[in-house]
C-alpha cells in the first residue's frame, strides 16, 4: 500500500466539496485518512435544497477517503441499518460497504476526477438509485451484474466490444502494453493483424485508457496465478 | 506499549480461533472415524467400543486455523478409543483391530492405515490425519482405571486427565477477563505464532501438546490486554532454555528431536519481543503498530484496511463530538425537510431528479462483487 498522508489541497479540496454539495456532513482527517459522517443528501438539480427540485431524501452514512484517491477508491458506509447489507442491494455483503460502481468505469468515464465530481456523480447516484429502488424495484440508470460479469460488462461497454472474456482480456492485455505495435494480432480474434483490423479503434482506445489503468483492469479480470 | 489490544482480539476472533465451519468439520471428520471404527469392529466380530474420549487441541478448545502462508496445512484430530478390560486383547492385538475396521471402511485414504507404538494412524488423500490412542478401563474402588496400549504392554494412564489439567490450568492462571479465559488465547495465539513461523522457514518447531505446555508455562497474565500478554510470554519464552525439558501435568511431554525446535520458537520469540519492545515508543501510532504485529504473525489482516480505518477514525470522531467540539450547528436541515415531505411529493421529486440525470447522460450503475 501507498503510504502518503493527506495534502493540505486534497483536506481542502474535500472540505470545498463537502460545503457545497452535501452541507450535512461533517470533514475530519486522521493520519492517512479522510472521514466523512453524517446524513448524505439526496437530491435533484437544484441542489441541496428545499425546493421541488431539491433534497428529496437523505442517508446516514460514513466514509472514508485515501490519500490514494481517485486511484483509490473511497469505502461508504450506510450506517442507519435502511439500505439492506445484500449483494442485491449493492452492498458488500462482508464488510457492509456501498457498493458505487465499477471503480475503473468511473476513472475512465469520468470529465474530471475532483472530489465534488464523485461526490455528485457516482456517489450520489447510488443513493438516488437506493431510495427509487425502494419504491420501484427496479434500478433508474441500471446496475451491473454481481461479481466478475459486471466488471466484465463494464468494461465491454468501455471498450465498446461484445461481452467477452477473451476478448475483453485480450484488448486490455494489448492495452497494457507500454506501445503497440501494427503486426500485432488483432485482440477481436479474427486472425489479421491489428493494422488490417481493429487498428483504428485500438488508438482511439489508447487515448482513452491509459496503459497502467488498462494494467488494473486487466489484472482484475485475469485468472489469479496461485503462489 | 501501544494498546493494540482490540485488533489483537478481533486478529484472534477472525483468524487464529476455528471458526464455526471449521469446528464443525472436525466434528464431522471425528463421526465419520468413530463410525468407521463401530461398523468395521461389527464386521469383523470384534467386541464393540465401552466410550470414545475427545484428545490433543481439539478436546482443549486450543486449535489454530493455518497460517496465511501455508492455507493447505491441515489440523489433526486426536480421539481416544476404548474397551472394556474383559472385551480387550493384548496391547498389539487390540490395536491392530481399530486398524483393521478402518482399514475395512475408508477408500481416501493416502495409505493404510499404521499401527503405531501409542496409537493407530491414519492419513487422508487430502492431508488430514487422525491418531487413535487406544485404551481398555476396569471400574475400581475410585471409578474406571484406563490404560493405554502402549507397544506390547498396557501402562495406566487416564485419557481425560490432560484436558482436565489444561482445562484448570486455563482458568486459574487467567484474569476474569469478559467471558472467556484469556491463557487460553495466548496459548492459540502461541501454537499459531509457532506453525506460522515454521511454514515460513520450512524447518520444525514444537507442535501440539509441547506448544500449549510451553505457553502455559511461559504465560504471563495482564487483564484486558491480550497483546501486552501476548508479548510478555513471548518474552519469558525467550528467556528459557531450549534444553529445559517441557512438563504438562507433572508428565514431561518434551524428547529429543523437540530441543532444536524448541530452540527455533526461542528465536524466534526474540525476534518478536525486540520488534515489539518498539511499541512502547510514546508517540507509537496505529501505522507502527500494525507494521510490528505484521512481522509478528505474518498476516495481511495487519495491513490497515479502510474500511478498519474508517472504524477506529469514527472512535476518534466520537470522542471528539462527546468534547463539545462538534462542527458548526446547521441553522437548516434540508435532511429534515425531506423526512417531513408527503409521498407524493417525495416521489415527483425523485422522478423529476432521475429523470434530470437520465437527461444528462444517464447515471451511475451500482456494482457488486
Amino acid at each position: 500500500m501507498v503510504e502518503v498522508t493527506i495534502t493540505e489541497e486534497f483536506y481542502s479540496e474535500v472540505q470545498q466539496a463537502v460545503a457545497e454539495h452535501q452541507p450535512e456532513l461533517s470533514v475530519a482527517r486522521i493520519d492517512r485518512l479522510i472521514i466523512l459522517e453524517g446524513r448524505f443528501l439526496v437530491y435533484g438539480k437544484d441542489g441541496p435544497t428545499d425546493t421541488p427540485n431539491g433534497v428529496f431524501d437523505s442517508y446516514q452514512i460514513k466514509a472514508g477517503v485515501t490519500a490514494g484517491f481517485p486511484i483509490e477508491e473511497p469505502a461508504v458506509f450506510e450506517e442507519g441499518g435502511r439500505i439492506p447489507r445484500t449483494a442485491d442491494r449493492h452492498v458488500f455483503p462482508k464488510d457492509g460497504n456501498c457498493c458505487l460502481g465499477v471503480w475503473e468505469e468511473w476513472l475512465l468515464t469520468a470529465s474530471d476526477h475532483r472530489f465534488a465530481t464523485l461526490l455528485t456523480g457516482p456517489m450520489h447516484d447510488y443513493f438516488v438509485s437506493q431510495t427509487y429502488y425502494e419504491t420501484h424495484g427496479v434500478w433508474p440508470f441500471g446496475e451491473r451484474a454481481h461479481g466478475k460479469l459486471g466488471v466484465l460488462e463494464a468494461y465491454g461497454d468501455l471498450l465498446g466490444i461484445a461481452l467477452d472474456e477473451k476478448t475483453i482480456s485480450e484488448y486490455l492485455k494489448l492495452l497494457s502494453h507500454q506501445a503497440i505495435k501494427g503486426h500485432a494480432l488483432c485482440p477481436c480474434g479474427s486472425g489479421l493483424r491489428l493494422r488490417k483490423c481493429h487498428g483504428k479503434d485500438l488508438d482511439h482506445l489508447r487515448r482513452k485508457i491509459p496503459p497502467a489503468i488498462a494494467t488494473k483492469m486487466y489484472r482484475s479480470i485475469a485468472p489469479t496465478k496461485k503462489s | 506499549m501501544y494498546d493494540f489490544s482490540k485488533r489483537i482480539s478481533k486478529f484472534h476472533q477472525g483468524h487464529v480461533r476455528l471458526t464455526n465451519d471449521q469446528r464443525g468439520d472436525m466434528r464431522r471428520r471425528r463421526e465419520t472415524n468413530l463410525e468407521r471404527i463401530k461398523k468395521g469392529l461389527e464386521e469383523t466380530n470384534k467386541p464393540s467400543l465401552a466410550e470414545t474420549i475427545n484428545q490433543g487441541g481439539y478436546a482443549q478448545k486450543t486449535m489454530t486455523q493455518p497460517p496465511e502462508n501455508d492455507q493447505e496445512s491441515r489440523y489433526d484430530i486426536d480421539l481416544g478409543v476404548v474397551f472394556e478390560e474383559g472385551d480387550a486383547g493384548g496391547p498389539r492385538t487390540t490395536r491392530n483391530w481399530v486398524r483393521d475396521s478402518i482399514a475395512r471402511k475408508a477408500t481416501n485414504l493416502k495409505n493404510a492405515p499404521e499401527t503405531k507404538k501409542k496409537c493407530v494412524r491414519v492419513v487422508y488423500a487430502n492431508g488430514y490425519q487422525c491418531d487413535f490412542p487406544v485404551f481398555r478401563r476396569r471400574w475400581s474402588e475410585v471409578g474406571w482405571k484406563y490404560e493405554l496400549s502402549s507397544g506390547d504392554e498396557w501402562v495406566g494412564s487416564d485419557p481425560a486427565a490432560m484436558n482436565k489439567w489444561i482445562e484448570t490450568t486455563v482458568s486459574a492462571k487467567s484474569p476474569e477477563t469478559s467471558g472467556s479465559y484469556q491463557l487460553r488465547r495466548i496459548i492459540r495465539l502461541g501454537k499459531f505464532f509457532s506453525k506460522t513461523h515454521s511454514s515460513r522457514l520450512n524447518r520444525k518447531f514444537p507442535g501440539g501438546l509441547v506448544a500449549t505446555a510451553l505457553f502455559i508455562e511461559a504465560y504471563s497474565s495482564v487483564d484486558g490486554r491480550d497483546d501486552k500478554a501476548f508479548r510478555e510470554t513471548l518474552r519469558a519464552l525467550s528467556n528459557r532454555s531450549k534444553y529445559s525439558p517441557v512438563y504438562a501435568n507433572g508428565i514431561q511431554v518434551s524428547d529429543n528431536k523437540d530441543t532444536d525446535r524448541i530452540g527455533r520458537l526461542i528465536d524466534q520469540a526474540k525476534g518478536s519481543v525486540k520488534e515489539l519492545d518498539t511499541l512502547d515508543a510514546e508517540d507509537a501510532t496505529d501505522t507502527d503498530a500494525n507494521k510490528v504485529w505484521k512481522t509478528v504473525f505474518r498476516h495481511r489482516f495487519f495491513e490497515e484496511s479502510t474500511q478498519d480505518a474508517v472504524n477506529s477514525a469514527s472512535a476518534f470522531l466520537e470522542k471528539k463530538s462527546a468534547l463539545g467540539a462538534a462542527g458548526l450547528a446547521a441553522p437548516f436541515l434540508a435532511s429534515q425537510a425531506a423526512a417531513a415531505l408527503s409521498d407524493s411529493e417525495k416521489n415527483s421529486r425523485m422522478e423529476a431528479a432521475v429523470s434530470a440525470r437520465k437527461e444528462s447522460g444517464g447515471g451511475g450503475k451500482p456494482w457488486s462483487k
